[in-house]
């Protein structure tokens, strides 16, 4: 277990400082890119990986935004890294599935990160706390800038970037939002919010784990197009629909707690922060449940024992690889469980 | 609930996603879930590619290749990934189509890389107005032609008038 020493570092998006953090847990962007003349990954040959990673890796050691970058070849580490990886949303399942000739390039506080191999070449993406799009826009293109300064990247006037799936083509942008929404969810009305979203020209989706469930009513929303669009424009639309989910959200807040719902509402919450505080064995979909509503409760302004900073970093330590991060080595489901409730005991003391 | 891909598991996630306003729910064994592409939405791009195979001339299409990665439109149409960047050149006129169906456009609108090969630059302010008043002009000049065919002289009287108070300015 080579990233241990990451487990001391706080990602910068769990922090709970960004615009709207109230309901926006944390913004991503990223770029799709692929070098010119190599096939794509899905159908490139080992030796093609091979040579794109190393490359990637050279440009990044010469981008001024990701000189103190760790880079970090995903052959060269055990699973229990490789999860860990996936739960902090530095690489995807896809990307770790086949980890030969893979690799992530891991930027300061975990901000800025690149993506070696995965369905494109190189997805350069930034993640940080609450609504940040047009922040971590800059940030993203000015990595872009440097990496393409030393790499021959597939580019034509005419479709743009090249990229493996005609639906990242163009601009190979995706900006995202991951929001929390247990207002919505609440009060009935999560579908039809995101619906209407849909309509925008968003996709919107849960946030799911491995249960049928979404998980602590977490919810991502993600612009669909890619192509005849600048970046700038996405960005402008994904957060206006942000915007408007976090006005309905904050209604259906308010109007549970002025409503009827209000004692079923504390009940939720209360009954959340004993489990949490109390219960000998927690599964990772019962620990996100629980956090989720200690979360609606700290920012409807409730005096808990509890605060967001925990409260989001519980949300990342409860993963199945972060539990066996911090038990130095793998562990059956009943372990984790056990070890879960012993952190968040540990942790939300009252 | 038997899982919709492999219908031999159960299924244990649900994929939900907004598709032209419509939610969809697609259940999932773990396993199958797993092999699933996360955003975009590749279901809906998968439908949209066997709709789009349906007629003779796109069969014919289909067994076409690529000659950078040997990539054929059929094997796109069953992954929904092309194999390189030649086959956008290769495939330019069936991806048309997937692109404008699944884009809404064709043409790229966002950044090229830095000093790549010549992308048109942002027009500034003053060469857009100018081209405007240009285009005015010659509308004005062919209006003008037009009326004084139709001997509509009032009509050209104040075409003409036009036209000189566009160059005055």
């Amino acid at each position: 277990m080579i990233l241990s020493a990451m487990l001391r570092v706080k990602m910068a998006w769990a922090r709970p400082t960004g615009p709207r953090h109230e309901v926006v847990l944390s913004s991503r962007l990223r770029l799709a890119r692929n070098l010119k003349g190599r096939s794509f990954p899905p159908r490139a040959r080992h030796d093609d990986l091979a040579a794109v990673l190393k490359s990637v890796f050279a440009a990044a050691a010469a981008a001024p935004a990701l000189a103190k970058a760790a880079r970090v070849r995903l052959d060269e580490v055990d699973a229990v890294d490789r999860e860990f990886m996936v739960e902090r949303r530095l690489a995807s399942r896809a990307l770790v599935r086949e980890p030969q000739a893979r690799g992530v390039v891991v930027g300061e506080r975990e901000v800025l990160s690149v993506m070696v191999n995965e369905e494109d070449h190189l997805r350069i993406q930034g993640i940080d706390s609450g609504l940040c799009l047009e922040d971590l826009l800059s940030q993203v293109s000015a990595a872009d800038d440097q990496l393409s300064a030393s790499l021959d990247l597939a580019f034509s006037p005419a479709w743009g970037y090249s990229t493996a799936c005609p639906t990242n083509v163009g601009t190979g942008l995706r900006a995202s939002a991951l929001v929390h929404l247990p207002g919505l969810a609440l009060s009935g009305q999560v579908n039809g919010v995101l619906q209407r979203l849909g309509a925008a020209g968003m996709i919107a989706r849960g946030h799911y784990g491995e249960g049928t469930k979404v998980l602590g009513d977490f919810y991502q929303v993600a612009n669909a197009r890619s192509l005849g669009v600048s970046e700038a424009e996405i960005v402008e639309a994904v957060g206006a629909a942000v915007e408007s989910l976090v006005r309905a959200e904050s209604k259906a807040r308010t109007e549970l707690l002025h409503g009827l719902g209000k004692t079923r509402l504390e009940d939720l919450v209360y009954r959340s922060m004993g489990a949490l505080a109390h219960a000998r064995l927690v599964t990772y979909e019962e620990a996100m449940q629980h956090l989720s509503y200690a979360r609606l409760g700290l920012s409807l302004g409730w005096e808990l024992p509890a605060d967001l900073t925990t409260v989001n970093e519980l949300t990342v330590l409860s993963q199945p690889g972060h539990v066996q991060m911090l038990a130095g080595k793998e562990l059956k489901g009943a372990d984790r469980d056990f070890l879960r409730a012993t952190l968040l005991r540990g942790k939300l003391k009252s | 609930m038997l899982c919709a891909r492999c219908k031999k598991n159960a299924a244990t996630v649900v994929l939900k996603q907004i598709v032209d306003n419509q939610v969809s729910e697609l259940r999932l064994c773990a396993h199958c879930a797993d092999a699933e592409p996360s955003l975009p939405a590749d279901p809906a791009l998968l439908g949209l590619l066997a709709l789009l195979g349906g007629a003779t001339a796109r069969e014919r299409a289909a067994a076409a290749r690529c000659p950078s990665c040997g990539l054929r439109w059929a094997d796109f149409r069953k992954t929904g990934t092309l194999g390189c960047h030649g086959c956008y050149e290769a495939f330019a006129e069936p991806l048309k189509a997937v692109l404008k169906e699944m884009q809404g456009s064709v043409k790229h609108a966002g950044k090229s890389p830095t000093g790549s090969a010549p992308y048109p630059a942002r027009p500034t302010a003053g060469t857009g107005m100018e081209r405007r008043r240009v285009e005015t002009e010659a509308d004005l000049r062919a209006k003008l032609e037009e009326a004084l065919r139709r001997e509509r002289y009032e009509e050209a009287a104040r075409l003409r008038d036009r036209i000189h108070r566009l160059k005055d300015s």
